[in-house]
């Protein structure tokens, strides 16, 4: 999921619940259990509605004051690695409507 | 439940075992199970559950049924081979419970001073061997998969008969759910006595660690995102009214009024 200007959402068969301030999320196709804390809580939470990777770097380097680089590379990897788990899925390239 | 099929020659012994369904008190009881045995063609299915309003239709490589709800009556054929008509009723027992709150899970089941305490853990992570040495004052709940449900007052774990290397009947106790209590080989052994009288044995997990190690010890085959969710709050609900902790229990064995610790 290298590119940035993807649009991404949360795998809408996937079961989550926020747990004191972690969220832990069930995929529904490999029933594998998965806790997200921290900055991964947080992308969780922006993805309430699909959002362009993009945007997602603006949120974290907003909400974690990291440089515009190192935001990109935590997302990227971030989000890579829920898509291989099966929890986020790329949806294509269309801009979502905006907040 | 009632369990209607063929003569049990696929399988005599699990038929031994399930006369316990008559007389446990689980949500289970109204329903008629009616078998039939078929040829499948062998090829590797997993088991796929979907529900509808009107009940739930399972498949497998080896069965395939229906249960219909409003008829209380479940029709299935299975495969002729050992441990299909069992397998085929976990499935439908982990369904029917999950309706009533409650759900199958991994684990051994103990009863101690009527308080009930159950051991999760995956295949050869003890269950079995901790069943075995549990002395006298214990009620053995099972060695394989237990039955938890919420109540009004908390929760309630039963017997089930579907056991792994123990045999025999497995008789219908069940108790108020005290702790629940993950196995762990690697920690220190603590004795199964201390496990179920003191509060401190083993280890604390934080609640969300909690959760996620129910899910994996889950029995649990309905798919959609409505079910999974459900079974989170379930699940997220009985680990915030029940205690969860990691152990290694050992075997106790009583001596003159000492105790010592069994190998393990």
């Amino acid at each position: 999921m290298a590119d940035t200007d993807s649009v991404v959402r949360r795998r809408p068969d996937c079961a989550w619940q926020h747990v004191n301030d972690k969220i832990v999320v069930v995929t529904a196709a490999t029933r594998r259990v998965h806790i997200l804390h921290g900055s991964g809580g947080a992308l969780w939470g922006f993805l309430a509605r699909p959002r362009r990777v993009d945007d997602c770097v603006v949120f974290l380097q907003q909400a974690y004051e990291v440089d515009a680089d190192e935001a990109r590379a935590d997302v990227v990897d971030f989000f890579a690695s829920l898509e291989r788990e099966r929890i986020v899925e790329r949806i294509g390239q269309d801009a979502p409507q905006k907040d | 439940m009632r369990l209607f099929a063929p003569a049990p020659s696929a399988w005599e012994d699990e038929a031994v075992r399930y006369a316990s369904f008559q007389a446990n008190d689980l949500p289970a009881d109204a329903v008629s199970v009616s078998v039939t045995f078929a040829r499948f063609r062998r090829r590797q299915r997993p088991v796929v559950v979907d529900g509808d309003p009107e009940g739930y239709s399972f498949s497998s490589e080896s069965f395939q049924g229906r249960y219909a709800r409003r008829q209380h009556r479940v029709d299935v054929r299975c495969a002729s081979l050992r441990g299909v008509v069992d397998q085929f009723l976990r499935v439908l027992y982990s369904v029917l419970l999950f309706e009533q709150k409650g759900f199958l899970i991994h684990a051994a089941g103990l009863a101690f001073r009527g308080r009930g305490f159950v051991f999760a853990g995956t295949s050869s992570s003890g269950k079995t061997t901790l069943v075995r040495r549990a002395g006298e004052a214990f009620d053995v709940l099972g060695d394989e998969l237990i039955a938890v449900r919420r109540e009004a007052s908390g929760y309630r774990v039963s017997a089930t008969p579907f056991s792994g290397a123990r045999e025999g009947p497995v008789v219908a106790h069940s108790a108020p759910l005290e702790k629940i209590f993950l196995l762990d080989r690697h920690r220190d052994a603590v004795p199964l006595e201390a496990c179920v009288t003191t509060g401190s044995a083993g280890s604390p997990l934080a609640l969300e660690e909690a959760v996620a190690a129910l899910l994996r010890h889950v029995f649990f085959f309905l798919r959609s995102r409505e079910t999974g969710q459900a079974m989170l709050e379930l699940l997220l609900d009985c680990a915030r009214r029940v205690p969860v902790r990691v152990v290694n229990p050992s075997g106790t064995l009583y001596v003159a009024g000492e105790i010592s610790h069994g190998r393990h």
